[in-house]
């Protein structure tokens, strides 16, 4: 879906603009960030495109979401996977999610939905809802811009394991593949640095052993 | 060259001193076409633009060309200095009385979130790639042709903002390539001081999906109202 942010631009330019942007060809919607007030004569916009319209106020910025009313939801049972399986299981599929795009993911483990809500926004997305339905638990993902890093800020973009354990003690080291994996699936570049007894992981043959 | 037919056609109907600029963020290498040579001086994006614009050079530039890391910065193309991400830098200036004043209007200028490798330029006519943006310098006369051209097919209004700051770079190619619409802006001190846009030009960028819409609408306009 189209994201716009438009935060600066004083009510009525930033209807004008929405209205702009959903005629030039974003026919399925539409979230636009505008500063507060902004948002005024953005649901008349909505509105006159049948586009359902709904207002997040988020710090100092207002995130408006214009879209097709009838939009579909994709639906990920989680029920049976064990740490870090549902974070990578649910990172994988945000991956390949459009911006706006949601998904419902849902286990019969509240540990595991929690999990992965916290994990949510590390993995550029963003929890609409969370709560209970019967004897599961679910929370809703909305795949989310990522965050630019200012100057100032840490990009937390890389990540890198150090791996000192090899063949001599191998449930050890078959950890640093399951942190770099959940690393993987949550977007980071993920090097894994091998010394003393790890080295012997990556020599020819030594996995068959 | 699919642009090339329509260049000539803008230049017929509108008199455009130079060529219209295609422009392209590349996140990898891989992307630049074959005969595009890195920029061999280190510049600033608005004169990359004027460079593709009166001297039909071509040519990519990544960070270490960039001269002016405010504008490789809203483009991703690098992070943004912090004086600039602060807004200090414009309120040491003088732009702005308070330092809130500078920190709201550097927060507000369009910035793509995306990290790229390099930008790419090419006057339109013989551009090897496809734009994400087509940039022109206009006269404000030539700039409300391809403003009613535009609203032609649909109708509305044409909504552009700016702040005076970051032009080339921010309002005609992060706020089009973001939003998909065009932009129009009066450029900024170091356009106007080191690309040397003209006191009688303005800048617009355009979603390259536009132009043909706009060419067609500029020969209407031409058949029925005679010299535009």
């Amino acid at each position: 879906m189209k994201t716009v942010k438009a935060i600066g631009i004083k009510a009525p330019n930033a209807a004008i603009l929405a209205e702009n942007v959903i005629k030039n060809g974003a026919k399925d919607g539409l979230i636009i960030t505008v500063s507060p007030g902004a948002e005024e004569g953005l649901e008349e916009i909505a509105k006159k495109y049948g586009l359902k319209y709904e207002v997040e106020i988020s710090g100092s910025e207002i995130v408006v979401r214009m879209t097709k009313s009838e939009m579909k939801m994709e639906e990920l049972d989680v029920t049976g996977e064990t740490c870090p399986g549902p974070i990578i299981l649910v990172g994988g599929r945000l991956g390949f999610m459009a911006i706006g795009d949601r998904i419902k993911v849902t286990s019969k483990r509240c540990e595991a939905i929690e999990d992965i809500a916290i994990s949510t926004p590390e993995m550029s997305g963003k929890v609409v809802d969370q709560g209970i339905e019967g004897e599961k638990s679910y929370v809703i993902i909305e795949k989310a811009e990522k965050k630019v890093a200012v100057a100032a800020s840490v990009d937390r973009d890389k990540v890198i394991v150090v791996q000192s354990n090899g063949i001599g003690n191998a449930e050890r080291a078959y950890a640093t593949f399951i942190f770099s994996k959940a690393a993987l699936s949550m977007g980071k570049k993920v090097t894994v640095f091998l010394l003393m007894d790890g080295v012997s992981i990556a020599k020819k043959a030594m996995q068959q052993l | 060259m699919r642009y090339k037919k329509m260049v000539k056609e803008l230049n017929e109907l509108l008199g455009l001193k130079g060529s219209p600029i295609a422009v392209k963020l590349i996140k990898t290498a891989r992307e630049i076409p074959e005969s595009y040579k890195k920029m061999n001086e280190k510049k600033r994006h608005c004169e990359f633009v004027q460079d593709a614009r009166l001297e039909g050079s071509k040519g990519y530039a990544t960070s270490k060309e960039h001269l002016c890391k405010g504008g490789a910065g809203v483009m991703g193309i690098e992070h943004l200095p912090e004086s600039v991400a602060t807004g200090s830098m414009y309120y040491n200036l003088g732009n702005f009385e308070t330092a809130e004043g500078a920190l709201e209007t550097v927060n507000a200028v369009p910035k793509l979130s995306e990290e790229y490798y390099a930008s790419i330029y090419s006057p339109l006519e013989s551009a090897e790639f496809e734009p994400d943006v087509i940039v022109v310098v206009l006269t404000p006369k030539q700039a409300l042709r391809v403003s009613q051209a535009y609203l032609r097919k649909t109708g509305g209004r044409v909504s552009s903002d700016y702040s005076g700051i970051q032009s080339l770079c921010a309002d005609t190619v992060v706020a089009v390539k973001e939003r998909g619409v065009p932009n129009m802006t009066l450029g900024c001190s170091g356009s106007r001081k080191y690309a040397k846009i003209a006191e009688e030009e303005v800048i617009m960028g355009i979603p390259a999906k536009n132009l043909a819409e706009i060419v067609d609408a500029l020969k209407i306009f031409k058949e029925k109202w005679g010299e535009l």
